[in-house]
């Protein structure tokens, strides 16, 4: 195989290796679909391959900016497949609570634990703009409050978060330490 | 209206649209521009970015079998535009671009390489440099871009390598040098630079109707390639001693490399 396509392989290998799971998981969250959601992470990919030269790692980390094209892609094919008219905007409860599959995947059962610490309403935002796919307005809408108040959820939310993994982040170092 | 008050920008959204990718193209301009400027605005950018990992984990699910290898056959069936290049300023670097080189130039026979182990080395250094682009310390400057442009220019067919040997003032020498008539590129892949005594350093000159003109002083570097100074009609390329930062004229007497282009 030609050197330059052995190399791209490679990229995409470790890429998929790396950030598989994290961007199915977005994927299926937005596009509650098995099916579907492994199209757009194929896809993502293929995309992610060929605007590798456009990645600018001032602009965003590597996850961050495959993180966006794979919500993008998913936000485009959820529309696709929508059946014309409304869209349905479903916020799944037991998605928002557990923010996570704990049962599927028991490794992050720690840190769903620890996420659940930060309070729903911010947990609700945060899980419909960056997993549901919403926009600020679409989000603003399903849980019926004031723009304004999306934005403002979002900035504490993260900032609550952050406060969450920091903690986690002492715990294991701290559960390190002590083994 | 975006103000330019950093305080204000921090207390408002934007950082955490952008990072949604939700921001039109008049609030990323801002908020890029913010990020340029201010050193708080990077820090509160990289927390955010955490963030998204740490509750992208968590919303992490095994991705089916099957898709990795869908992925790769897809891969296989693009056709080859976009090559994949990611770098580390670094000399191991070099290793991979002679590796590319070497591809490129067997037609020449100047190398012996054991290409099944040069393939290996690329492979291993193009994952270790993945690794080294995600770590999240204190993100490493990398130019994709450039390095991608400098790739394409030296695999270009119409790209023109010319050997620099040098002579008995400095037998160690030795650099290719790749030219493009049609993009007016040059770039300087530096094989071997010998010590120079304190206060000197090499110099290129480009032969322009019998004119020597400057294309740049050879640096001490780790970079794989360094762009030169592309100039049209050169004749050819030559390399003397000069004293450190360079002359406006060479001094002829201390020619090390010659080279007819």
């Amino acid at each position: 195989m030609d050197l330059l396509k052995q190399r791209d392989r490679r990229f995409v290998e470790v890429l998929y290796d790396r950030y598989a799971d994290r961007l199915y998981g977005l994927a299926y969250s937005i596009l509650k679909d098995d099916v579907i959601a492994q199209d757009a992470v194929q896809e993502s990919f293929i995309k992610i391959w060929k605007k590798a030269t456009e990645f600018d790692p001032d602009k965003a980390r590597l996850f961050t900016w495959s993180y966006q094209i794979v919500r993008n892609t998913s936000i485009d094919k959820l529309r696709s497949h929508q059946k014309r008219g409304s869209r349905e905007i479903q916020i799944q409860t037991e998605d928002v609570s557990h923010m996570g599959h704990m049962d599927v995947v028991p490794e992050h059962m720690d840190v769903s634990e620890h996420l659940s610490r930060l309070e729903e309403k911010y947990r609700t935002v945060l899980h419909l703009l960056f997993f549901q796919g919403m926009t600020q307005q679409e989000a603003s809408e399903a849980l019926d409050i004031p723009l304004g108040t999306v934005k403002t959820r979002l900035k504490i939310g993260l900032r609550e978060l952050r406060k969450v993994f920091t903690d986690t982040t002492m715990a294991l170092i701290l559960a390190l330490l002590i083994i | 209206m975006l103000s330019a008050d950093i305080k204000g920008f921090l207390e408002s959204s934007l950082l955490e649209e952008y990072l949604l990718g939700l921001t039109n193209a008049e609030e990323t301009q801002h908020v890029e521009q913010m990020l340029a400027k201010h050193a708080e605005a990077r820090d509160a950018y990289e927390k955010l970015q955490d963030s998204l990992e740490f509750m992208a984990e968590n919303m992490a699910m095994p991705a089916p079998e099957g898709l990795r290898q869908r992925i790769l056959n897809d891969l296989q069936a693009q056709r080859p535009e976009a090559a994949v290049v990611s770098v580390r300023r670094k000399t191991s670097w070099m290793a991979v671009a002679a590796t590319i080189a070497a591809v490129v130039m067997a037609g020449f026979g100047l190398m012996q390489y054991n290409k099944a182990q040069d393939l290996q080395d690329a492979v291993d250094l193009l994952t270790a440099e993945i690794e080294i682009l995600e770590s999240t310390a204190q993100g490493q400057q990398v130019q994709f871009a450039s390095l991608q442009n400098q790739l394409d220019m030296i695999s270009d067919p119409s790209t023109e390598k010319f050997v620099l040997r040098g002579n008995d003032k400095a037998p160690q020498f030795e650099a290719i040098a790749y030219w493009n008539e049609t993009s007016k590129q040059s770039y300087l892949d530096i094989r071997n630079l010998p010590e120079l005594p304190d206060r000197k350093c090499f110099q290129m000159w480009a032969d322009v109707d019998g004119e020597m003109i400057s294309v740049g002083v050879i640096p001490e570097t780790d970079e794989p390639l360094v762009a030169l100074t592309f100039l049209d009609n050169a004749e050819s390329l030559n390399v003397t001693i000069e004293p450190e930062g360079g002359s406006d004229h060479p001094t002829v007497t201390d020619l090390v490399a010659n080279v007819v282009i």
